[in-house]
């Protein structure tokens, strides 16, 4: 919040949009609504949507940039979550989402897959009280299913333990992975799995607001969640006692690390903060705040009615499979067995050379070992498990190369190594120099973005050294 | 216990605090112990315990084992220092620390990019050639001035700092340098600083701010007999903050119309003469003029110097006719507070702003006549405390309060009045402390019954509403924190003003503890030591009563003299009698009437009607050019001694260089001229004259100059083992009880008497001090180069006026000319106008009324007419 904005709501008028709200409606050109224009500039310059004003764009996705033989011009955007549809553009319509399941019964995608449509009114009222949900949440041992994989209860114990008037709850809905869209299936398709998820925390921490935040790039989900938000508060399900509200962003990756994310609902730039204080102990407003990914909010209502975790883990497929999908696994299931069994194998005449698991932050893993077990141990890095598998068509440098842009692009420039690193990937000659960079990137950098860079060209270097420098 | 490369210290603050502690060599380039950890710089990455980690963001943890160096740490330096070379070419303690890590900047190619660099200012430079994007300019600003006026732009690569489109000279920049003294790289400097890089600094002095009453901590750094550049100490007085004034403003120091010699009027002109000369002509002519001569201290010298000043007019001379600049300023502070609490000075200290939960801030514009003060009420304001502004001026702090009282010029008491009476009337007292510590509460209420705000509303121009308001907020405040300023004093009702303030913080219990209580922002530098030494007519030094035996005799006996019999007189007194003849000689010590006194024309034609005028100053000022004798004195860098600020806070004033020619120390002219009168005294250095201060008055009894050595201490310091007194009226109140005054409202007679439409108000800007003999004698001219007259639109359109057109402000006492300032920080009706500048003779418009009980001028309300200067 800037001093001047802050100097108008304390004038007694009503408070005013944050920068980001006001440029996102249009705001900026000539009327500053009362900023310095170099505050408005601080914050459109940060974020794609903002920064060229372009309304369609072409989706450059990992997905998409692959499905692609030629660039095709025009402002980009990093993945639109229709990987299973590559390549797209936004003005394209957007075709439904393949999912099912190869667990029985399915939990996060338990109202999509069955056909079992359930009465959102349940999601809310089979709720018990706060001490009940914070120790089922606690005993199943749910952990974040946003990448970072951190036990769910413990973060919602601390927020609850931290004095304080009042608390948040945030859904974190800005995929930005691409390759990823099981948030987009669940945002768009079941919001009350979400938001029920959300009452469930806000019950067990004593959180009176919450945040969706859903990304730009995502309007559909905007638009239901806000709809499924005012069906809620009409059945007396969401109110006073929480209210929330939907947040969009405008185009960052960085947005979606969770200290990023706070910044970006106050309404500013999307960087990072330094941790400790943690979200959950000094969020938004400086109030002990949880921020969940839309995928663990969904699973919640799920872990809270049984008592016991739900080890499974919605996984979007894409690439040279004959039927890219989202689809629900046990974790510790092969890669090799949810190609087969949920894809179709490979796409036809086509060849699997490597696979990138989890998206740019993520994991690359040679065709020879799509036997490995999709866990978060048996796979550290494959965070949100999007899957893209790529046949041998592809190079590994070609790989890598849209890896060193999509750095280089995202980077949001508040710590060094990451700033002036990202961009002189490209540049390295050999793997010694190469090495170097991915050492500083990973040892200095502020915020899982820079650590998670040098994670699949480490792969890349070790896999396919000899096509990284041709 | 954490253990640093093997060496041992406590586990407190982040593994880079302790780091320091140690002396351990880790490079930190966005580190500012005033903020919270950055994280952007990432160089100060060591090893814990096995794990490479920022020592910034790292808290230190009992246990850890911290290793600064290793090959992996050195390694990973040397690469993040070739990538800052990429995109920077930083100068500074950054550059110096990459090229000790041996980066070449050849290991990674220079981004393309197009850095701004700018030399508007006349004070700062940018270069963001340099700049390695720590955020430290972006954060030192908006964290701790509250400025605002950088921000980053772009993202990745691209981004970097910025301040607008504008050239920097025209951004919200307020120069106090805050940026450019955090800045490690040189991307943003000053000229002081680009000077030091071609200078050597010899040494380096503390001191204290000679500006305003804040009493900021300077570090004077000096290189041959000039001042090369002044930092901001680290003090509890303002934690390395400074102003545009205090930080860029001391080049008057070296200017060449500094008075060198002594000069004596002959044949109606000043002529240099040497020291023995004039001391004995003014020797003669004081003896002359014996019974029949007075003296104004000054507030901008020292404790000492005010002390001898008094001693001298009182047992050298025999004489109380002796006032300082605290009667033009917060006499009525004094006066009003003395009766209801029975002290005269602020309880509380700054330190208590971030402890407060709410501000009164009453006619005070804090963030431009106590800038350091002001930032520092504004983060408080920033960081959830509420805020009151009484002000018939919509200044910053008013911009940003919760409610702005935007009275009408005259009306305080009233206003005043009327919050105490919604306090009152609404329940919000707090009964037990009106029952254990003060007195009259029944009388008291009925008569404030009479105050209800929607009686005076009227009046004041402010709706009952918004005074209940701001009453509610007032009385609801758990720690509700008053500061005033001379738009409290300066005014007919000036102490009786005051007096309400000190109701209300008694009604609702906020005297006597943390966070709260009544804090005049005093003016200047040692305005609360010049009338603690005793530089006023009806009290001698410790505010000791002339009048009481054991007084009498405790200054009889260290004096060696006797006290005079006859009754002292205020300044506007003082200038009655040369009217009448009763005064024929006058001894002026750096204050400049002429320019700064109300109805200038009548000052100047009194002094003119003098026998003898003495001015011992460091310019030749308006007053000076009138005077008989003028003595060069020192500047505040060219001597010892200590100065008091508005929180009774005694604080070292240490000589950083040598007066100029044959100028010198003030107290040493003081200690001539008192000997060439026939009384001689035996002061060889300031600390002696403390010594006896000390053993007069008791509240200093525990004041020594090795005491003050640190942060200096608050009195009262009565014994020599007590730490000194942060808070008054703890458990009691000096008389026992305080008291509940029922006050009046009488209008000004300036209201009664004229028919004119507008009313003037007059007072500072940020970039000048008072008379502008200082700051107009540096750079800040550039910044600020004349009186600016502010103006309500509507009032500019009625008389044909427009921005920057040349006004004339015409009352009865005379006219003086300001630059239009068309805006709405005026109310309609209200002007605005500032008295820096000798030429626009502000003073020559205000009038003679004063406070009814401390003879304090009202330039708060002066009936003028307006017309465009032809």
């Amino acid at each position: 919040m800037t001093l001047r904005e802050w100097a108008r709501r304390r004038g007694g008028q009503p408070a005013p949009k944050s920068a980001l709200a006001l440029l996102l409606d249009g705001h900026g050109a000539g009327d500053t609504a009362g900023y310095p224009p170099h505050w408005l500039e601080s914050v459109s310059t940060f974020y794609d949507y903002l920064h060229d004003g372009a309304a369609e764009r072409v989706c450059s996705g990992t997905a998409c940039r692959f499905a692609r033989s030629a660039p095709v011009p025009g402002a980009e955007v990093r993945c639109l979550g229709r990987c299973y549809e590559a390549p797209v553009t936004s003005a394209q319509p957007i075709g439904p989402i393949p999912r099912l399941s190869l667990v029985a019964p399915p939990v996060i995608l338990r109202h999509l897959v069955a056909g079992a449509r359930a009465d959102p009114e349940v999601e809310y009222s089979a709720l018990p009280d706060a001490a009940t949900i914070l120790d089922a949440v606690v005993a199943s041992g749910l952990r974040g299913r946003g990448g970072a994989g951190f036990p769910t209860g413990a973060k919602w114990r601390t927020a609850r333990d931290t004095e304080a008037p009042d608390r948040y709850v945030v859904a974190n809905g800005d995929e930005g992975d691409p390759g990823s869209f099981v948030d987009r299936l669940l945002l768009e398709e079941d919001p009350h799995a979400v938001l029920a998820g959300m009452l469930a925390c806000a019950r067990a921490i004593g959180a009176r607001r919450g945040v969706v935040f859903i990304r730009r790039e995502y309007p559909r989900a905007q638009a239901v969640v806000r709809e499924a938000i005012e069906w809620a508060e009409r059945a007396g399900f969401l109110g006073d006692f929480f209210r929330v509200r939907v947040v969009s962003g405008a185009g960052s990756y960085v947005a979606g690390e969770e200290t990023a994310l706070l910044r970006a609902i106050e309404g500013g730039r999307a960087e990072p903060s330094p941790k400790p204080p943690f979200p959950a102990q000094r969020g938004l407003d400086g109030l002990p705040t949880v921020v969940q990914n839309v995928e663990t909010l969904a699973a919640v209502p799920w872990v809270v009615e049984r008592g016991k975790c739900a080890d499974t883990k919605v996984v979007c497929v894409t690439g040279a499979v004959a039927r890219p999908c989202a689809v629900e696994v046990a974790l510790g299931t092969p890669l090799v067995e949810v190609l087969e069994r949920a894809c179709g194998g490979a796409a036809a005449g086509r060849r699997w050379k490597m696979a990138l698991v989890g998206g740019p932050m993520g994991r690359v893993l040679p065709a020879s070992a799509f036997g490995t077990p999709l866990s978060f141990e048996a796979l550290p890095g494959m965070g949100h498990a999007g899957v893209h598998v790529l046949s041998d068509e592809v190079s590994a440098g070609a790989l890598a190369r849209h890896l060193f842009d999509f750095a280089a692009a995202e980077s949001c420039g508040s710590c060094t190594p990451c700033r002036v690193g990202t961009s002189q990937l490209a540049s390295r000659k050999d793997a010694a120099s190469l090495t170097r960079l991915l050492d500083t990137l990973e040892l200095g950098s502020l915020c899982g973005f820079g650590q998670g860079v040098p994670r699949p060209i480490r792969d890349l270097l070790e896999h396919f050294p000899q096509e990284l420098f041709a | 216990m954490i253990y640093i490369d093997g060496q041992e210290t406590t586990a407190e603050g982040s593994v880079l605090d302790a780091c320091r502690r140690v002396g351990a060599s880790v490079p930190a380039f966005c580190h500012d112990e005033r903020l919270g950890p950055g994280g952007h710089c990432r160089a100060c990455l060591v090893d814990v315990g096995g794990r490479v980690v920022p020592a910034c963001t790292t808290p230190a943890r009992d246990g850890q084992h911290v290793t600064t160096h290793s090959q992996q740490l050195a390694a990973y330096r040397l690469d993040l220092a070739e990538l800052m070379l990429a995109e920077s070419r930083p100068g500074g303690r950054v550059g110096q620390t990459l090229s000790a890590l041996g980066a070449s900047g050849d290991r990674y190619a220079a981004l393309v990019s197009e850095p701004k660099q700018d030399a508007s200012h006349p004070y700062l430079r940018l270069d963001l050639q340099r700049c390695i994007k720590c955020r430290l300019c972006e954060r030192v600003c908006a964290d701790l001035q509250g400025q605002f006026v950088f921000a980053t732009l772009g993202r990745g690569a691209q981004a970097h700092i910025d301040w607008g489109k504008q050239a920097f000279a025209d951004s919200d920049c307020v120069s106090c340098g805050a940026c450019a003294a955090a800045c490690p790289t040189g991307a943003i400097t000053d000229i002081d600083r680009l000077r030091a890089e071609t200078r050597a600094e010899e040494r380096v002095v503390q001191s204290t701010c000679s500006y305003c009453g804040v009493g900021c901590q300077l570090e004077v750094h000096v290189a041959g007999d000039d001042v090369v550049r002044i930092e901001g100490a680290s003090s509890p007085v303002n934690h390395g903050q400074l102003c545009v004034k205090g930080r860029y403003a001391h080049a008057f120091a070296r200017h060449p119309e500094r008075l060198t010699t002594p000069l004596l009027r002959k044949a109606g002109k000043l002529m240099p003469v040497g020291w023995p000369e004039v001391l004995a002509y003014v020797a003669t002519e004081l003896t002359r003029l014996r019974g029949r001569v007075a003296a104004l201290s000054s507030s901008r010298c020292t404790n000492e110097e005010n002390y001898l000043v008094q001693k001298w007019f009182r047992a050298g001379l025999g004489s109380h006719d002796i006032d300082c600049c605290a009667r033009v300023c917060h006499a009525p502070s004094a006066a009003g507070m003395r009766r209801s609490l029975g002290t005269g000075a602020a309880t509380n200290s700054l330190a208590d702003i971030e402890l407060a939960d709410l501000f009164l801030v009453c006619g005070s514009n804090t963030t431009v006549s106590h800038p350091v003060t002001g930032a520092r009420i504004k983060q408080a304001v920033l960081s959830g405390a509420k805020l009151l502004v009484v002000d018939p001026r919509r200044t910053e702090l008013a911009e940003l309060a919760d409610v702005h009282l935007q009275l009408r010029p005259g009306t305080n008491v009233l206003l005043f009045n009327a919050l105490a009476a919604v306090l009152v009337e609404e329940g919000l007292v707090d009964r037990d402390f009106i029952a254990a510590r003060t007195d009259g509460f029944e009388e008291y209420a009925k008569f404030i019954a009479s105050q209800r705000p929607e009686l005076t509303e009227h009046l004041t121009g402010i709706r009952a509403e918004v005074v209940r308001k701001a009453a509610r907020l007032y009385g609801r405040a758990a720690r509700p924190m008053q500061v005033h300023g001379l738009g409290m004093t300066e005014h007919y009702q000036g102490s009786e003003g005051v007096m309400l303030l000190c109701n209300l913080a008694l009604l609702v219990g906020a005297i006597g503890r943390e966070g709260v209580g009544v804090n005049p922002l005093r003016g200047q530098n040692n305005v609360q030591g010049a009338a603690d030494m005793g530089c006023q007519p009806d009290l001698l030094t410790g505010y000791a009563d002339p009048d009481d035996k054991a007084v009498i005799e405790r200054f009889t006996s260290v004096w060696g003299r006797p006290l005079p019999v006859q009754r002292g007189r205020t300044l506007p007194k003082i200038y009655q009698g040369i009217r009448d003849g009763s005064v024929a000689g006058m001894f002026i010590l750096g204050e400049d009437v002429v320019q700064t006194d109300p109805d200038a024309n009548r000052v100047r034609a009194d002094l003119a009607s003098l026998e003898l005028l003495v001015v011992q100053e460091i310019f030749l000022s308006e007053t000076a050019r009138l005077a008989h004798v003028v003595l060069p004195g020192a500047s505040f860098l060219e001597k010892d001694g200590t100065f008091t600020n508005g929180e009774r806070r005694i604080q070292r004033v240490r000589k950083a260089l040598e007066p100029p020619g044959q100028a010198r120390a003030d107290w040493q002219i003081l200690c001539d001229l008192m000997a060439v009168t026939g009384y001689p005294q035996h002061f060889s250095q300031p600390a002696q004259i403390m010594d006896e201060i000390a053993l007069l008055a008791p509240q200093f009894a525990g004041v020594s100059y090795a005491r003050l050595e640190a942060d200096g201490l608050q009195w009262p310091v009565p014994s020599l083992d007590h730490p000194g007194t942060p808070m008054l009226h703890r458990d009691a109140f000096p008389q026992g009880r305080a008291k509940l005054m029922r006050v009046e409202y009488v209008p000004s007679p300036s209201l009664a008497s004229s028919g004119a439409s507008l009313l003037l108000v007059t007072g500072r800007a940020l970039e000048h001090y008072n008379s502008g003999s200082m700051t107009r004698r540096s750079k800040n001219s550039e910044l600020l180069p004349e009186d600016r007259l502010q103006i309500h639109p509507d009032d500019a359109a009625r008389h044909g006026i427009h921005d920057g057109d040349r006004v004339v402000v015409k009352s009865a006492f005379g006219e003086a000319v300001g630059v239009a300032e068309l805006g709405d920080e005026v109310a309609p009706g209200t002007l605005f106008m500032t008295f820096h500048f000798p030429e626009s003779g502000a003073n020559n418009v205000t009038t003679d009324v004063v406070d009814r009980l401390a003879d304090c001028p009202e330039y708060k309300l002066t009936p003028v007419e307006i017309r465009r200067a032809g």
